[in-house]
């Protein structure tokens, strides 16, 4: 595996990169964009062509390190306000002016959607008001001291209020209103099929290589490595574990891959309520409490695991090991907490401690068609924890049932993104204490809660100074990994497979962005 | 023929009743698209408010009635997914599917029909032989094999045909069609072929024991002993005699082809309904899934009735029922 100064070279292909003159480029890719409304999904394969389309306030580069975007500058204006001043003379693809007010539009749409699955609101959630001081000044006033707020706002796509007011979701996949001021312009978007899109030569960005380029969906993995093997596409997203050996070895294809944002990881139900019928006695009687509930039987499953061997032999070198929910490099990663050692002795101590000498038994869930080879993976685990006496069955199942019984589990396997590229997604969503009116924990369905955490959460978001920040969120790191509230396993790693002659800084947050593919 | 026909209709329009009572409640047991459907970054307020803009808040009968009243008017609902009426959705895709699994029906007429009367005709020889193996052949090999198998030979190796994808399409009536130019030719003789091996080794050996059976009649000796032309015999006499069984068997055929292509669409990437009927179920899109299955009834019921009519075309001594 190839681990490159990622921004380095991001800045120094875009320095050498010499724009071609009339050059397509075909793209292979697994997941399918279900809309070209930016504000429709928030997911990968969406996000990927919004990104080109339309551009943010802020962005983020390969490394997910924060850049200017539509934003030339931002500053936090007291406690509760911040000011974005917009870079001037941009054009819309229709030649008319941005402008502040476009922004403004922008927030009250991203919101509300209708119909839509969305999924942008948590973005926006610290946004009190929204004001365009002049053409290109934007004041945003927050609730709570929000020093996230640029950060958050490069997962919002611009959109215009003279092609936007009153068009819905088909308008943007007609694209009547899929007027944006990105690096590409929209051509074409057969649903499920391909996405067409054509050179915007007025975008203000870096010189991009290519006139035209297509996003074709080849959601098999085996598809997509026989299309590139048979050159009918110049790169690939995700190419299956199995096969990166064969691409490898082929003349005029290379490989790059970076550990992406995605922390797979195994969560536990302190309740005692259906959890109950997934844990039982050493001889399957009725138990009265949750071992789970226990500390020690927490850290007892964590040491109990070899991360490194599964990590090397069921995921094949495509995930890296980690004790946290980060990978290396990214805000808020603690070079301190270290990749939990596996010992077996030591685990069951904390057992007999705890209260479990002969150990319980114990159903551990996963789905099986969500991350890849996480079924093998789970059977890994549970061989490691039947080995310190907790008999461990899995059972595996598909998302959509999973999904909606996931609150009944006793422990599961999940993975998450970590969209707002730090510790904070993790630390508000699922480990916050569901609380609607905080907005805390909407995708806590383990039932962890830890008051604690929550106000060292809290107090870390309020935080303007970047550096003092960052210490903070790691303390609450810290304090939730040392609760064992949930046991990180790895991070996926993001690969890509192109022809010879291109190069794509591979980006930890999964996307594939036509417009930073360069030609060497 | 009239009766005939508003029979035809009422059951089949039952049939579609009964479908979508069993989606409805199928669906309800296996989870809620709710959890699929949203980013793990979604707030309180955007689940309830897709719960309620998806009418999930309702009560199942509630849902189930508000369906019916919605098919009475013609339509089938939103996708929960796309956010497009889904008979749009799955019409939008079925030419793809269509173009695909009619070509690969011809081709197993084609094909299959010469080698089976070479195969009957003279059962004894090598070729036949040859051929009867060859059929056995077409039907044991699993399709998502015999495809990648042409994919690594004729794509990768050879790099003579596309690996995948449908390639350019000619719009004709709103709707683009890939038979029409050579790109999109070449990308479907691939996933055509593998399509169709099954259907080959059907028509093969239907043909053969037709043929065989024809041969030893009556009639066939009469024809011999009145020294007609063997060619004469062959494409008159036996010919229509052994269509019937074969226009069954191909009616059928192409129902099931349409219906059942994905395995075929998911490895060539071909953008059919095969692939939307799975992502569908996958994030448990129930208008589309119902719309689908609508659609799936209405085809096979189509068919059955054009296999009805030929059959009383063949042979006009069989009736129909109620007639």
């Amino acid at each position: 595996m190839k681990l490159r100064p990622i921004l380095l070279s991001a800045l120094c292909a875009a320095a050498l990169a010499m724009p071609v003159n009339a050059e397509d480029l075909m793209i292979g890719v697994g997941g399918t964009a279900t809309s070209i409304d930016p504000h429709f999904y928030n997911a990968s394969p969406n996000n990927s062509i919004a990104m080109q389309i339309f551009d943010r306030l802020t962005e983020r580069d390969a490394s997910g390190q924060l850049l200017p975007g539509l934003a030339e500058r931002w500053e936090a204006v007291g406690e509760l306000q911040w000011r974005f001043l917009l870079r001037p003379d941009i054009k819309w693809h229709d030649g008319e002016a941005f402008t502040a007010d476009d922004v403004v539009f922008t927030f009250d749409r991203a919101r509300d959607v209708p119909n839509s699955p969305g999924g942008f609101g948590g973005f926006l959630r610290a946004v009190a008001s929204v004001e365009a001081a002049d053409d290109a000044t934007v004041l945003i006033t927050t609730k709570a001291p929000a020093p996230n707020l640029p950060g958050d706002l490069a997962n919002i796509a611009i959109v215009s209020r003279h092609a936007g007011e009153g068009a819905d979701t088909s308008d943007y996949n007609s694209g009547k209103a899929a007027i944006g001021t990105g690096a590409f312009r929209f051509k074409e978007f057969r649903q499920g099929d391909q996405i067409t899109l054509e050179r915007n030569p007025d975008w203000w960005g870096h010189d991009v290589a290519w006139d035209t380029v297509t996003y074709r969906v080849i959601s098999s993995a085996g598809g997509r490595t026989t299309a590139m093997l048979a050159g009918d596409v110049d790169i690939i997203d995700t190419p299956a574990a199995a096969d990166l050996e064969r691409l490898r070895s082929t003349a005029g294809i290379s490989v790059d891959s970076t550990p992406g944002l995605r922390v797979i990881y195994l969560v536990g139900s302190p309740l005692t309520g259906a959890q109950m019928q997934f844990i039982r006695g050493p001889n399957g009687e009725d138990l009265s409490e949750n071992p789970l509930a226990d500390v020690r039987v927490r850290k007892a499953l964590s040491i109990a695991l070899n991360r490194q061997a599964i990590v090397d032999r069921i995921m094949e070198g495509t995930a890296t090991a980690s004790g946290q929910w980060l990978p290396e490099g990214a805000f808020s990663y603690s070079p301190d907490i270290a990749v939990p050692e596996q010992d077996a002795e030591a685990a069951k101590a904390l057992l007999a401690e705890a209260g479990y000498p002969d150990g319980f038994r114990l159903t551990v869930h996963v789905p099986n068609d969500r991350y890849p080879n996480a079924p093998a993976v789970v059977q890994a685990v549970a061989q490691m924890w039947t080995r310190i006496g907790v008999q461990t069955t899995v059972e595996s199942l598909p998302w959509i049932t999973y999904s909606a019984k996931m609150s009944e589990f006793a422990i599961k396997l999940l993975g998450l993104g970590n969209a707002t590229f730090d510790a904070s997604s993790m630390l508000i969503n699922v480990l916050g204490t569901a609380d609607k009116e905080r907005g805390l924990g909407a995708s806590n369905d383990s039932g962890y809660s830890n008051p604690k955490l929550d106000e060292m959460t809290a107090a870390a978001l309020s935080i303007y100074d970047d550096a003092q920040r960052e210490q903070a969120l790691i303390a609450a790191v810290k304090l939730a990994l040392e609760d064992g509230a949930i046991l990180p396993l790895y991070q996926q790693t993001n690969t890509w497979a192109m022809r010879e002659g291109l190069t794509y800084a591979p980006r930890i947050d999964e996307r594939t962005l036509a417009k930073d593919i360069m030609v060497k | 023929m009239t009766l005939w026909i508003v029979q035809r209709t009422l059951q089949a329009a039952l049939v579609a009743l009964a479908m979508a009572l069993i989606v409805f409640l199928g669906l309800n047991l296996i989870g809620s698209p709710i959890e699929t459907l949203l980013p793990p970054e979604a707030t309180h307020e955007e689940r309830l408010r897709l719960i309620a803009d998806l009418g999930l808040d309702q009560p199942m009968h509630t849902q189930f009635f508000l369906f019916l009243k919605g098919m009475a008017q013609g339509n089938l609902g939103i996708s929960y997914v796309y956010k497009e009426p889904a008979i749009e959705l799955i019409l939008s895709r079925l030419p793809a599917t269509l173009e695909l699994a009619l070509f690969a029906v011809l081709l197993s007429l084609v094909i299959g029909f010469p080698l089976g009367l070479i195969a009957g005709y003279r059962p004894d020889s090598f070729a036949a032989k040859a051929i009867m193996t060859g059929s056995i052949l077409g039907f044991s090999l699993p399709i998502f094999w015999v495809g990648i198998l042409l994919i690594m030979v004729f794509s990768v190796t050879l790099g003579w045909l596309p690996s995948s994808g449908r390639g350019s399409t000619v719009t004709i009536l709103g709707v683009g069609w890939s038979f029409l130019t050579w790109d999109g030719l070449r990308h479907m003789i691939l996933p055509a072929f593998s399509l169709s091996l099954f259907n080959i080794s059907m028509v093969t050996r239907l043909t053969e024991s037709g043929v065989r059976e024809a041969m030893s009649s009556e009639y066939v000796k009469f024809a011999r002993a009145k020294g007609l032309s063997p060619r004469r015999i062959m494409s008159v006499h036996v010919f229509k005699n052994i269509l019937i069984p074969i226009v069954t068997v191909v009616g059928l055929d192409i129902g099931t082809t349409i219906a059942f292509s994905i395995v075929t669409e998911t490895i060539f990437a071909w953008p059919g309904i095969g692939k939307i009927i799975i992502d569908s179920i996958a994030a448990l899109d129930r208008p589309v899934i119902v719309a689908y299955l609508m659609l799936v009834v209405l085809m096979f019921v189509l068919i059955n009735f054009v296999v009805d009519i030929l059959y009383r075309i063949l042979d006009p001594r069989i009736r129909l029922q109620g007639e």
